[in-house]
């Protein structure tokens, strides 16, 4: 699929950066190798930078679950450019506000996109996290699905430093 | 707010840094974990305020960490690279950052002294 020509580009990638790191080794005096005990890691943020415009074709839309509700939304995290566009975006597909949405998409973030509920994310590895701890270009990237909870729901969330 | 103050400490050093060990955090009863960014702290006393702030909230700004000293009712584990599940603080911070993978914060009723 999309995904393994994602993987497979980035692995020729890392492959050809570690020959040539290779090469750079054995041309330089043997004292120099002996201060870097660190296997060499490939600047892999170089790389995801010139995929970039490759990922946003291929990377599809995730799923936004609103518990209580049966029907589910898509949202293409790429799209948008950082946590505030997500948060006017959440809001005008959850919350019927129906009055004046330039007024109130003021000083909107995550907290308050989705009065009364928090907005999570399940990653790669299926954990529920909270969204906006990571910066946002990790987190288009690791974000499988948003989950939008009600803040009754679960135990002591523990956000009450405001 | 020291909440705010931790943050841009944190993110000074992010950018001095410009690496991240961003592992995530659980607390036993709660249903969403959190990330943190270990790279960004420098001690275990920094990482015990900023969870403290992320879990309790700011009631215990002043005053030392309750979740290291062993008075609070959680304490504090890591799951190493063995998938084992450890008391943080036992070894030096730099040996810690080798080998953390995750943070779990778990009831003091689990733990045998």
């Amino acid at each position: 699929m999309n995904n393994n020509d994602q993987n497979a580009s980035l692995t020729m990638m890392k492959r050809r950066w570690l020959q040539d790191h290779q090469r750079r080794l054995m041309s330089q005096p043997y004292i120099n190798m002996l201060v870097s005990p660190q296997p060499p890691t490939p600047p892999i943020h170089k790389f995801l930078k010139e995929e970039d415009d490759l990922i946003t074709g291929v990377i599809p839309a995730v799923t936004v679950v609103v518990e209580g509700r049966s029907i589910c939304h898509r949202i293409s995290l790429h799209n948008h450019d950082g946590y505030n566009s997500l948060a006017k975006a959440l809001r005008r597909m959850l919350v019927d506000d129906g009055g004046n949405e330039d007024d109130r998409e003021e000083g909107l973030d995550l907290s308050n996109a989705v009065p009364g509920h928090i907005i999570a994310y399940e990653d790669m590895e299926n954990d529920l996290l909270l969204a906006g701890d990571l910066n946002w270009k990790d987190f288009a990237r690791v974000a499988r699905r948003l989950r939008i909870i009600p803040v009754k729901s679960h135990s002591s969330k523990g956000k009450g430093s405001k | 707010m020291l909440a705010n103050q931790i943050k841009s400490e944190q993110e000074g050093l992010s950018k001095i840094n410009n690496r991240h060990l961003s592992v995530k955090v659980n607390m036993e009863g709660s249903l969403i974990g959190r990330k943190i960014d270990l790279y960004a702290h420098t001690s275990y006393e920094m990482l015990a305020q900023t969870l403290e702030n992320m879990f309790y909230g700011t009631h215990n700004a002043v005053g030392s960490s309750r979740l290291l000293n062993g008075t609070s009712e959680f304490v504090l584990t890591y799951e190493d690279k063995e998938g084992d599940c450890m008391l943080v603080g036992d070894v030096p911070w730099q040996m810690f950052l080798g080998s953390v993978k995750r943070l779990r914060i778990l009831r003091n009723t689990n733990m045998q002294h």
